[in-house]
């Protein structure tokens, strides 16, 4: 167990780099019937990497649901097994979530936060007759401890996850296409990651640790929290490629977890394309249950405000992550009573409808109104207010006229390098947006020769530009924390 | 079939010329092995000198020429640890084939965990030559990232601001001549004198140091190489650390190997470490000069070393190394 801990088997270390073609050269060497064992048995050595103790954890609830998925199936009206089974669940990921604000040290094992959804929603899809109830422990096993979700999603569903698992155990094949998609998403996520989210949290981190707010004046108070959003997105979508093109090189295909939500107009889409599985788990697992908008308006703002309590929660059992849930929850009441004379208001102000510039206004505002909102994600409650206020009390445009934005610690070129980065991932995100393609199929469709010189510049900026090295923990995801 | 050929092709020559054009940007970074290949090439060096920092101060090869005529380097890095040390014998070994390997064995007899020093383990393997020996050496050393130091540009990628992101020479600079490094100055405090801790007592040294000395010997035994263990001089000796060179030297004596012990012949080297340290322990250029003056009659006197003064290819190579010597000379006063 030793060596296992020895290992260092996160994402970005050049352990695991190199480990995962020999992975997946030897997935691809055995035959069908053994790969979903090797599978386990990786996944297993995988999680026990990050502290072999919390193994037994995540073996526990597997067994835990295993055996309550056996008998809801059999008796679907008996409720109480799954309530019991639901809340046990639900109190070991707020007891290790609520360890934040108790005088005690208890590290929260990687990951509780995602497989716990992925249990109970494997319980409640048994209990509700979507899906079948799984009498293969080891299918459950390799479901909840599946290597590229395990530590930070996406949220994988059991009816998406069983199908792809029982037709790789019979027929997967090395599909070349496939494989140099995954590597090709891959390379993407560590491009986003490593060039421009690493790189934008170096004046994001100073700033937050410091505190030393009052300092640098309106403007670049703004600036930092822009540069929190992009590096909150490209983090956490650079994982989120990253562990997809896994899967899909191992014959698995992964639920998107972003789709260029930064582009969209509105906060609700905006939760259309942000870490698309959790909003779905929770609309499908809470919004939906509660009622949805299916009970009148007042019901639904109520039933969007538990939403997103609860979802303030799962984050964290701070005051902070409350506020941020609950900003985003006033922004869809209003959003929602704003709509019917939103363009009416437009006009009045003078915009066209439809047009680019109304596109643009409204882009705009939603991209501001949800990167005052990280503000809250980022810091304490108190913290938070204060950073807001002094953003809007004065300019300070002093302050940038005498480079005080360079002494965050980023240099003009870094930010240059930010800016090139971001439009650059803008380009395929806009792809992603308008035409629901990824950087695989829209590199794909403009041939061979962009495909390969595409890969070759991520390949050579994430070398040469990327955030790794012996000073630098590159490979802490922030969503790792959840 | 030939679509999935030119699918290989095509992935192969993508990750050439990555790599390739990665490779080329990466500016070079110094370290003893490659910077002797570099400084004097392969198949020359008669006598080399292994050891750490006592070694890379207290031994200037343009005397052991100007007073015996021996072609030697000098390939010892900071805190080097004995399995590094063994290490560097078997790449001295591959790259010159010494008649000589002349071995400082402080490190051996010191505890741990200063043999696990990381930022010395950097010192002596990050340019180490890829390979098995470099993993092993690694593993040894106790460090947690062996693949970033096996492949190297993630140690030295911390420079994030510039675009030239690798840091240059990260670990030391090579204004080294023959992998001496000059110093002058003089010790300000003072120091024990060794009469006063002077012991014939043993104590056993650390069991990993004493596998790995007697590594280094059947090595050498084995590949037709002179050995030669030293303890250069050095003043913050303790009567325990003493013993334990008495340990080494019983080990030395019992594998019929020559043991030079520096601290011993303090009164025949006639060193004063008041002015032959430049930092109250390592030797500075006079207190080399006497330590290397030393080694040379000794090395005179039980082994058969060619003269190499006359011969064009070393002659050309001394020129230059003064040459260097006298820029640093001229540095240092400035």
């Amino acid at each position: 167990m030793s060596c296992i801990k020895d290992m260092d088997f996160s994402l970005t270390s050049l352990f695991f780099i190199f480990l995962l073609p020999i992975y997946i050269v030897l997935y691809y060497l055995l035959p069908n019937r053994f790969r979903q064992y090797f599978l386990l048995v990786f996944n297993l050595i995988f999680y026990a990497s990050f502290g072999p103790r919390y193994l037994l954890l995540l073996v526990s609830e597997v067994v835990i649901i295993y055996f309550v998925g056996v008998l809801i199936s059999r008796d679907r009206t008996n409720r109480g097994i799954l309530a019991v089974a639901i809340i046990l669940l639900v109190v070991i990921l707020l007891f290790f979530k609520g360890s934040s604000i108790f005088p005690m040290t208890i590290v929260a094992p990687l990951g509780v936060s995602f497989y716990t959804l992925q249990g109970i929603s494997y319980l409640l899809d048994v209990r509700n007759g979507k899906i079948q109830c799984e009498h293969n422990v080891f299918n459950l096993l390799i479901y909840m401890s599946f290597f590229p979700t395990v530590t930070s999603g996406p949220i994988f569903r059991y009816h998406d996850f069983i199908g792809q698992h029982l037709q790789n155990i019979l027929e997967l094949k090395p599909d070349y296409n496939r494989i140099v998609n995954g590597i090709i998403y891959m390379i993407y996520g560590y491009f986003l990651k490593l060039v421009i989210a690493e790189r934008v949290a170096i004046p994001v981190n100073k700033l937050f640790d410091t505190f030393e707010t009052a300092e640098y004046g309106g403007i670049i108070l703004f600036i930092v929290s822009i540069a929190y959003s992009l590096q909150i997105y490209f983090d956490f979508a650079g994982y989120s490629a990253i562990v997809i093109g896994i899967a899909e090189t191992i014959g698995f295909n992964l639920p998107e977890n972003f789709r260029a939500p930064y582009l969209v107009k509105n906060v609700k889409d905006f939760w259309g394309g942000w870490h698309i599985t959790l909003s779905t788990w929770l609309r499908d697992y809470i919004y939906i249950p509660l009622g949805g908008s299916k009970k009148g308006k007042f019901r639904k703002w109520i039933n969007i405000l538990i939403t997103f309590i609860l979802s303030g929660i799962w984050h964290g059992f701070r005051w902070h992550y409350l506020a941020w849930a609950m900003l985003h929850g006033i922004y869809r009441i209003v959003g929602d009573v704003v709509f019917p004379i939103k363009h009416r208001l437009l006009l009045y102000a003078g915009v066209k409808k439809d047009t680019a510039f109304c596109r643009l206004l409204e882009t705009t505002i939603t991209f501001v109104l949800i990167s005052f909102a990280w503000v809250f994600f980022r810091t304490g409650l108190r913290s938070s207010i204060i950073y807001i206020v002094q953003m809007f009390s004065s300019l300070g445009l002093e302050n940038m006229i005498h480079g005080r934005l360079w002494d965050l610690g980023l240099s003009p070129f870094g930010w240059l390098v930010v800016m090139l980065g971001t439009v650059f991932a803008f380009v395929f995100d806009l792809q992603l947006y308008c035409h629901k393609k990824r950087i695989d199929v829209v590199l794909d469709e403009q041939g061979v020769s962009a495909k390969s010189f595409c890969v070759i510049f991520m390949l050579l900026m994430i070398l040469v530009l990327g955030i790794y090295g012996d000073n630098y923990d590159a490979g802490s995801f922030i969503y790792k924390d959840f | 079939m030939r679509k999935n050929i030119w699918r290989a092709i095509r992935v192969f020559f993508i990750l050439l010329l990555v790599s390739i054009l990665f490779y080329l940007y990466l500016p070079p970074q110094w370290n003893a092995i490659t910077n002797m290949k570099k400084e004097i090439g392969e198949e020359k060096a008669d006598i080399v000198f292994i050891g750490s920092s006592h070694v890379f101060n207290g031994i200037n090869p343009i005397l052991l020429w100007d007073e015996q005529g021996f072609f030697s380097y000098v390939a010892a890095c900071g805190g080097q640890a004995p399995w590094q040390s063994y290490a560097y014998i078997k790449a001295v070994n591959n790259l010159e084939h010494p008649q000589i390997i002349v071995l400082d064995v402080y490190c051996f007899g010191i505890e741990e965990p200063r043999l696990y020093d990381y930022n010395h383990t950097l010192e002596n393997m990050l340019t180490y030559p890829f390979g098995i020996e470099k993993y092993k050496t690694l593993r040894e050393s106790k460090i947690d990232n062996i693949a970033d130091v096996m492949v190297v540009f993630p140690i030295i990628h911390d420079n994030y601001e510039q675009i030239k992101g690798l840091s240059i020479n990260k670990v030391l600079d090579s204004n080294w001549v023959l992998g001496y490094s000059y110093r002058i100055g003089e010790c300000n405090e003072t120091l024990t004198p060794f009469d006063a801790i002077y012991t014939d007592e043993l104590a056993p040294i650390d069991t990993k140091c004493e596998i790995y000395l007697n590594k280094c010997i059947t090595y050498c035994k084995e590949n037709n190489i002179e050995l030669v263990l030293i303890n250069s001089p050095w003043p913050r000796i303790t009567e325990d650390d003493q013993k334990k060179y008495n340990y080494i030297a019983q080990i030395a004596a019992n594998s019929d190997i020559l043991f030079l012990d520096g601290n011993k012949e303090m009164k025949s080297l006639n060193i004063d470490y008041m002015q032959d340290s430049y930092d109250g322990s390592h030797l500075n250029y006079y207190g080399a000069c006497k330590w290397t003056k030393y080694l040379g009659n000794e090395i005179c006197k039980y082994f058969s070393v060619r003269n190499r003064r006359g011969e064009a290819k070393y002659e050309s190579i001394m020129q230059r190394s003064r040459e260097k010597l006298k820029k640093q000379i001229l540095v240092t006063v400035d």
